[in-house]
């Protein structure tokens, strides 16, 4: 009670003579400890593993050419990750790729994509070739995991010149997560 | 031994966890390619025409029956480079008979037509076959333009004793954009 009288006085002086204040309060203090605190975060019993985000668009754009064969390179639109979250580091995963029928749509019809990829993998390609993302080793395989975009391009044909200039081309990839292994 | 039916389950499920797609909460990116207009181009052309009589001894000049018209579509909004259309033609064939290299094709200056007022120099060329000359250097807004050489400004002389037939060369417009240096 007396402690927090000083305290109550030290805190009106305060107000006027700053250092008067701390040294009344400093009086009443009369031995220190420390406790420390550990937080550990450790794998769970659970096997959460979820592909939280996906880029929203992948851009590219090129001048019509003669021989109708197109290769480009793309801009990955703010620089989104693919973004997976994993509760436990021992849990392999990876994520594929895969362009809807291989193909991209425009007014004038339907072009087919021979390769679109990104991070080595190939969302034309299937089983270990369509891989766009794969689970980093030991502990930083935990918490959410963003994977950027890297050497993003694309080849695609238009055999009969049916495009023009103002087209445009458009397409979805869906990605599926795998969960390779779970040694638990 | 009767193995009971959880544990055969429970491998089961083990067994199930290798290779497994699992929940997606966000699964999918648009692609979009866009096609854009040529930023410089020559959009079309025509080929002048000669007909004639080849009087087997001395030197006879054609002159075209129809004008040269080159159509350049400028649309580059972000630098001010003139252009440059250069020509060239190759040699008279009839077949595998050939007018020789001392064929010559002369194009007068043209005049340049566009929406805007354009600067341009336009050149006279004295041809050969497999020669290449500037034929006009322009700065225009963006914009189509039309290059044309009068028919009665292209005359073909043919060399003297040339075997008469049907010749064809083949003509070849390169369409430059010129760096301001």
């Amino acid at each position: 009670m007396k402690a927090t009288k000083l305290f109550g006085l030290g805190l009106a002086s305060l107000m006027v003579f700053g250092f008067t204040a701390s040294n009344v309060h400093a009086a009443g203090v009369v031995g220190t400890d420390a406790t420390t605190t550990n937080v550990t975060i450790k794998d769970a019993d659970t096997a959460n593993l979820i592909l939280k985000s996906t880029p929203s668009l992948f851009s590219f754009e090129t001048s019509l050419n003669d021989t109708g064969s197109y290769t480009l390179a793309g801009t990955n639109k703010d620089n989104e990750q693919i973004v997976v979250y994993n509760d436990k580091s021992d849990q392999s995963w990876t994520v594929s790729a895969a362009l809807t029928d291989n193909s991209l749509t425009a007014t004038s019809g339907t072009y087919t994509v021979s390769t679109l990829s990104f991070n080595g993998g190939d969302a034309i390609g299937t089983g270990a070739s369509n891989v766009v993302a794969t689970n980093p080793t030991g502990a930083t395989n935990s918490g959410t995991i963003g994977t950027d975009i890297e050497d993003l391009s694309i080849t695609f044909s238009d055999p009969n010149g049916t495009l023009k200039s103002g087209d445009t081309l458009t397409g979805t990839i869906n990605y599926t997560l795998n969960n390779v292994t779970d040694p638990a | 031994m009767k193995v009971p039916k959880y544990l055969l389950l429970l491998t089961l499920m083990l067994l199930c966890q290798t290779s497994q797609p699992v929940a997606a909460a966000s699964n999918s990116t648009s692609v979009k390619i866009a096609i854009t207009p040529q930023p410089l181009e020559i959009t079309s052309t025509t080929v002048p025409k000669f007909s004639g009589r080849i009087h087997t001894d001395q030197t006879q000049t054609l002159v075209s029956r129809q004008p040269l018209t080159i159509k350049v579509n400028d649309q580059r909004t972000r630098q001010t480079n003139p252009w440059m259309l250069r020509y060239q033609i190759s040699a008279f064939k009839n077949g595998t008979h050939s007018l020789g290299n001392e064929v010559h094709l002369k194009i007068g200056p043209g005049l340049l037509t566009t929406s805007a007022p354009a600067d341009y120099q336009a050149q006279s060329l004295n041809l050969l076959p497999g020669q290449t000359q500037e034929l006009v250097q322009a700065q225009t807004q963006p914009d189509t333009s039309e290059y044309q050489v009068a028919a009665d400004a292209i005359t073909l002389e043919i060399p003297a004793n040339a075997q008469a037939g049907q010749y064809q060369a083949l003509q070849t417009i390169t369409l430059l954009d010129v760096p301001n240096v």
